[in-house]
């Protein structure tokens, strides 16, 4: 055994010695290296690359790479501006009442019969290159296949030989709309529009009858074993929609479209620069819904076709997807001015400049925060966002009280950059209940007590590590109507300290003067009986069970016991959506940069138990909703803001939520990212980041120098504890007698 | 053999329809097709219109088990004072209203719904039973929640009449509400067949019992899927696997070798360390002490082909040293016992070294427990491993189940169970085959 055992443990020593001085924890390939790529993360698996479907942040990051809408959002300018992308300019809305007589822009909601857009398309756009659009030398599409035909086996459509492209036109626009009224594809947002735009409804009834008819059809001419989702999924009904009209979306000619709303709706134009409002070209729709294509998985949803920057180049949604910079892109520069203080951050250096600057982007599926951030430390993500779990490592706070980077990553040259989330996350009373509810004083007045007693600012140093702003309202920072320092403080729970100059939460004692006044002294009724409070949630186990106790101990003070009812989500959905709770803890990120967004879910006809919408307080109060209605249909101006300051104070007196906190998003970026600043509408900054690739090499080889010597020591430490117990079993052997004669067995075989 | 490998082929058919029939009913027992929607269109903007289309998009608004033949011809949703749809019919026959009223908190008792008047175009052709009043409305018991009227439509009493539209009708709800429901079926002729064949669990589940795993709920091919998710955990468990298994045995032979000795002592103990230890734990300090300190391969990831390898190492070492600690200890007792046996005792006593007798004579013999244990394994490995697969973000199997279960895919859960307890009858078969092999005492009829 030893003869044979020698030369084969060499050989595993020369192995393992080899595998050891190549290891490098370099999870990309060496031939990347160099390469002016960008690194990104996804943090699930991709439903929808569908622009009608996607509605999840990590899809429209990516469709928003490759879709291009009609606008934009500014990349520099903040607050929020919305500036043309493929269009000519930002659209505006013409006013008609039902004479068709055009109207004043200010003309009263009630007599605006139509609001019509006229968009003119940029000329000379081109699609990225894709097998729908390929022609035979006769004419013929090329890869329209007869039925019975099949492609070559493929992964992807560009693996097709015959590619083609053409120019943007106003129908891909129109055909999009319309496909987000099929009832093939769920539209998240079609419910929404479907009053808006004209005639929508009944284009959807009109798309609902023909596919039903196709399915009645299909059913009947096959047998009783029929399986219409196996069916559809090989071969998909095809409904071209060129076919049908729809009178709220005309094309005028081919840069021209011509959008009718059935009434004055500001907010559209936000929505026209989300993907859902993307173009899609039908022979995109033609190609993908061929049988050749279903049964080998190459769907529109998985493999998008836009005019953008960048095309999906590899589809493999479990672990990564590589998307490329697209050849035909038209001519894009970088913005030539920002806000005042872009040029002092630099981020002006590459004004007038043609984009694309980053020629790959690559996302990579991190589902683990853990891996996310140790990989990002070792240099092979361009961009990381601060998460509980690596706060303590990141960021410390600073002298007056903020956060700044960690002594361990300045000297590696991060930066930190911050921006306020458009969000919201707020504590719903359901204004339903009989205990919570109400719009008497009394109720109210127990509702801004509980208001006082739920410390957010502890909160947010506990549970948040710092990283929010508590809530006044229910606009954050960077929406029109957001007001800093005392015009916007909340006065049902704070009260402002002139010394200091700012404000400053009211006091228990406060809180339990307003509960005696509220029928409940020392948070005992009439009868002398604890007030009992219950707070549905869906948080459970030891994560949870921190905030729940704090939860607890917060309204503990006014003598009020909190009951929490956790339950799985199917169960506390159907709590909120029939209004059996009391408590909830809920939240919003914005669609649109625009206070309508937020002040909708406080809007009685969205309430959530009577009318299915999104208002999960209930809350209807009737001069707020009147207030609402002027509010939505104007455009930003200090009448707005009148309104809108009279709308928060409203709300903030009758405290249907607590308000809670808006959370702040640290991002930090390496040295070698240029053009950082934060972006959260639109997404689809990607195209104005570069790199300094080289620099990137550097550090990465810098920061992750392989450590064998311990492998080494390991390995010998096992070997010397062995070798005293081999020794013995040795000379046992030895002084055992042998009988001469045996033959000596062939061990080798075994070892 | 071939007899008692197709009867056991043909046991294998109930036990895959019964766990199939299980998977279903925990699975439809804790999610209601309409939570299932739910879950798929997200939290934001989801309207009782698009629940419903997507449960007839996926089949899933159909009856679980059996069809009655009760079909439905049309779903008001919402009902609004202007809001009144007509509902057309399918000719004479049996039909049924359906009133659902959620238990909706309103602000007044009064706001809740209490009658629903029907108006027809030919109401003389409509037949009600008693609960209709003379001017046509059905009064709701307005403590339930889902109550069905059923009525008769007569045929049409001269052909002239056959001639005119389709009788029409039209139901307005007292107080509307955008949560009422309204549902008009129709009893229709039910083929014998399509009875059991229209239901949700035939739709669903009887096309897994051909490995047609169909498609998940968000419109992938599930077959493909996993095609594509095998070879990644593949990768993973096969060199785990026979690493881990001549490891093992290595070690177990070491430990039994110097038996007495300080290394059998401490190794036992080192084994029942690793034992204790948590599986997580291990994940974890691999990758801190590996990716993050020495620096020596990627924390985690995946890649094609045999780029693949720098990112298979540390999940490889860590799935064999967690299973060291009970293997060793297990095939040890193994080794030990079969040392104890009279053809071991004859075999020293011809003078043999004591190593001969430990590789020669032993572990023939031993195997056979060995071989039960690892036999009845090997189809797993297929499955993938979940802890390992989602910490590495590594696409296999283990990792799919897991995003399918968070994500309440009910299509993808079932298809993997499914495949599971295939697997473990494949697993129990190829063990009993495999003791035919290696003990020829053993003989199956």
């Amino acid at each position: 055994m030893l003869r044979l055992s020698i030369p084969l443990r060499a050989l595993t020593l020369f192995f393992v010695s080899c595998s050891l001085l190549s290891c490098t924890n370099n999870p990309y390939r060496p031939s990347d290296a160099g390469k002016n790529v960008l690194y990104e993360t996804f943090r699930e698996d991709l439903k929808h690359l569908d622009p009608a479907l996607a509605y999840v942040a990590n899809e429209l990051d990516i469709l928003n790479q490759i879709y291009e809408t009609l606008v934009q959002y500014h990349f520099l300018k903040r607050p929020y501006v919305l500036e043309p992308l493929t269009a000519t300019a930002v659209p505006q809305a013409q006013l008609y009442d039902t004479a068709g007589q055009l109207l004043p822009d200010d003309a009263p909601a009630e007599d605006i019969a139509k609001a019509v857009y006229t968009i003119h398309i940029r000329p000379g756009i081109r699609y990225q290159d894709h097998p729908s659009f390929a022609r035979s030398p006769d004419g013929h599409y090329r890869w329209f296949l007869q039925p019975g035909e099949q492609f070559p086996p493929i992964e992807h459509p560009n693996e097709l030989p015959e590619q083609g492209s053409r120019e943007l036109r106003a129908d891909d626009y129109a055909y999009q709309i319309k496909r987000l009224a099929s009832p093939l594809l769920e539209c998240p947002i079609f419910p929404l529009l479907r009053t808006y735009i004209e005639g929508f409804e009944e284009f959807h009834e009109q798309l609902t009858q023909e596919v039903n008819r196709v399915r009645q059809e299909r059913r009947q001419s096959s047998g009783v074993l029929y399986n219409q989702e196996a069916d559809e999924r090989t071969h998909p009904i095809y409904l071209d929609l060129r076919k049908y009209d729809l009178p709220g979306v005309q094309v005028i000619d081919d840069h021209t479209l011509r959008i009718s709303l059935t009434r004055k709706y500001p907010q559209f134009v936000y929505w026209l620069a989300m993907p859902f409002f993307a173009p899609m070209p039908w022979e995109a729709e033609r190609f993908y819904t061929q049988s050749a294509a279903a049964e080998q998985n190459i769907t529109l949803n998985r493999f998008p076709v836009g005019t953008g920057a960048y095309t999906l180049a590899v589809n493999q949604s479990s672990y990564r997807m590589i998307l490329r910079r697209n050849p035909n892109f038209h001519e894009e520069t970088y913005p030539e001015e920002g806000d005042p203080q872009d040029a002092a951050d630099g981020l002006l250096a590459d004004r007038g400049k043609r984009l694309p600057f980053v020629d790959e982007l690559v996302y990579v599926l991190e589902k683990e925060p853990i891996s996310e951030w140790n990989k990002f430390l070792q240099g092979y993500y361009d961009r990381a966002a601060i998460n509980p779990d690596s706060f303590d490592q990141a960021v410390q706070f600073d002298l007056s009280g903020g956060l700044d980077l960690s002594d361990g990553l300045r000297e590696r040259n991060f930066r930190l950059l911050s921006a306020v989330d458009p969000s919201t996350r707020y504590y719903a009373f359901n204004m339903l209940d009989d205990v919570v509810g109400g719009y008497d004083a009394a109720r109210r007045k127990l509702r801004q007590a509980l208001s006082i007693a739920l410390n957010q600012e502890e909160y947010i140093q506990i549970f948040s590590n710092g990283q929010g702003i508590p809530a006044q309202g229910p606009l954050p920072p960077g929406i029109f109507g957001y007001a800093e320092g005392q015009p916007g403080m909340n006065p049902a729970v704070y009260e402002w300290d002139p010394q200091r100059g700012q404000q400053r939460r009211k006091s228990i004692a406060q809180a339990k003067r307003l509960l005696t006044e509220a029928g409940y002294p020392e948070g005992r009724d009439a009868s002398g009986k604890q007030l009992v409070l219950f707070f549905d949630t869906v948080a459970q186990g030891p994560s949870a069970k921190a905030t729940l106790d704090w939860l607890r101990k917060q309204f503990a003070p006014l003598g009020i016991q909190l009951q929490v009812r956790a339950t799985d989500f199917n169960r506390f959905q159907e709590k909120v959506r029939t209004g059996n709770f009391q408590i909830i803890r809920w939240g919003w990120h914005a669609d649109y940069p625009d206070p309508e967004n937020f002040f909708f879910l406080l809007y009685g006809p969205n309430g959530q138990a009577q009318y299915q919408g999104e208002n999960h307080a209930n809350y209807a109060n009737p001069r707020f909703d009147a207030l609402f209605r002027t509010m939505e249909n104007m455009h930003n101006s200090p009448e707005r803001l009148t309104l809108i300051r009279e709308m928060v104070a409203i709300i903030q007196e009758d405290a249907p939520w607590i308000w809670g906190m808006h959370p702040v998003a640290y991002g930090l970026y390496p040295a070698w990212y240029q053009n950082a600043k934060p972006m959260q509408f639109g997404n689809n900054s990607l195209k104005y980041r570069r790199l300094d690739a080289q620099l990137r090499e550097e550090r990465r080889a810098a920061w992750n120098q392989p450590l064998t010597t311990p492998v080494w020591i390991i390995i010998g430490l096992f070997i010397l504890t062995t070798l005293p117990a081999t020794l013995t079993i040795l000379r046992r052997e030895r002084g055992m007698p042998r009988t001469p004669g045996t033959p000596k067995q062939p061990t080798e075989d075994v070892a | 053999m071939i007899a008692y490998i197709l009867r056991r082929t043909l046991y294998a058919v109930p036990i895959l329809i019964g766990v199939n029939l299980i998977v279903f009913a925990l699975f439809f027992f804790v999610n209601s097709p309409d939570d299932m929607a739910r879950a798929h269109l997200g939290t934001k903007r989801v309207t009782p219109e698009q629940i419903d289309r997507w449960k007839s998009e996926h089949s899933l608004d159909l009856p679980y088990f059996y069809n009655t033949g009760w079909q439905r011809l049309g779903t008001l949703v919402g009902t609004k004072p202007d809001n009144t749809r007509d509902f057309p019919t399918a000719g004479s026959g049996t039909y049924a209203l359906i009133v659902e009223t959620p238990p909706v908190r309103a602000p007044q008792a009064s706001d809740v719904a209490q009658t629903v008047h029907v108006t027809a175009s030919q109401p003389e052709r409509l037949v009600w039973p008693d609960s209709i009043d003379a001017n046509g409305s059905l009064r709701l018991d307005t403590t339930a929640t889902t109550q069905r009227f059923e009525f008769r439509i007569r045929p049409a009493a001269s052909a002239e009449s056959q001639e005119a539209p389709l009788l029409q009708l039209h139901f307005t709800v007292s107080t509307p509400a955008p949560t009422h429901r309204l549902i008009l079926e129709y009893q229709a002729a039910i083929a014998p067949v399509s009875r059991f064949t229209r239901t949700v669990f035939f739709q669903r589940s009887v096309h897994m019992l051909f490995f047609q795993y169909g498609t998940s709920d968000d419109g992938r091919d599930i077959g493909q899927e996993m095609f594509r998710r095998i070879g990644p955990s593949l990768s993973i468990t096969l060199p785990a696997f026979i690493l881990g298994l001549l490891l093992n045995i290595f070690f177990a032979m070491l430990v039994a070798l110097h038996r007495g000795t300080y290394v059998d002592h401490w190794g036992v103990t080192l084994c029942v360390i690793l034992m204790s230890i948590s599986a997580l734990f291990y994940i974890i300090a691999g990758q801190v002490l590996f990716a993050k300190t020495l620096r020596l391969v990627p924390i985690s990831g995946f890649d094609s082909g045999l780029y693949s390898l720098k990112f298979i190492f540390l999940p490889v070492l860590i799935a064999v040293v967690m299973g060291l600690g009970g293997s060793v200890r297990f095939y040890r007792t193994i080794f030990l016992e079969e040392m104890n046996k009279d053809y071991v005792r004859t075999a020293r006593a011809k003078g043999l070294p004591e190593r001969t007798v430990l590789f020669i004579h032993t572990l023939k013999n031993a195997m056979i427990p060995i071989l039960t244990s690892v036999v009845i394994s090997l189809p797993f490995l297929f499955a993938g491993s979940l802890l390992l697969e989602s910490f590495f973000a590594i696409p296999g199997m283990g990792s799919f189940m897991i995003d399918a279960i968070q994500r309440q895919d009910f299509a993808i859960v079932q298809a993997m169970v499914s495949l599971g307890s295939f697997l473990y009858v494949v697993g129990l078969l190829l063990t009993d085959i495999s003791y035919t092999l290696v003990d020829p005492r053993v003989r199956l009829e």
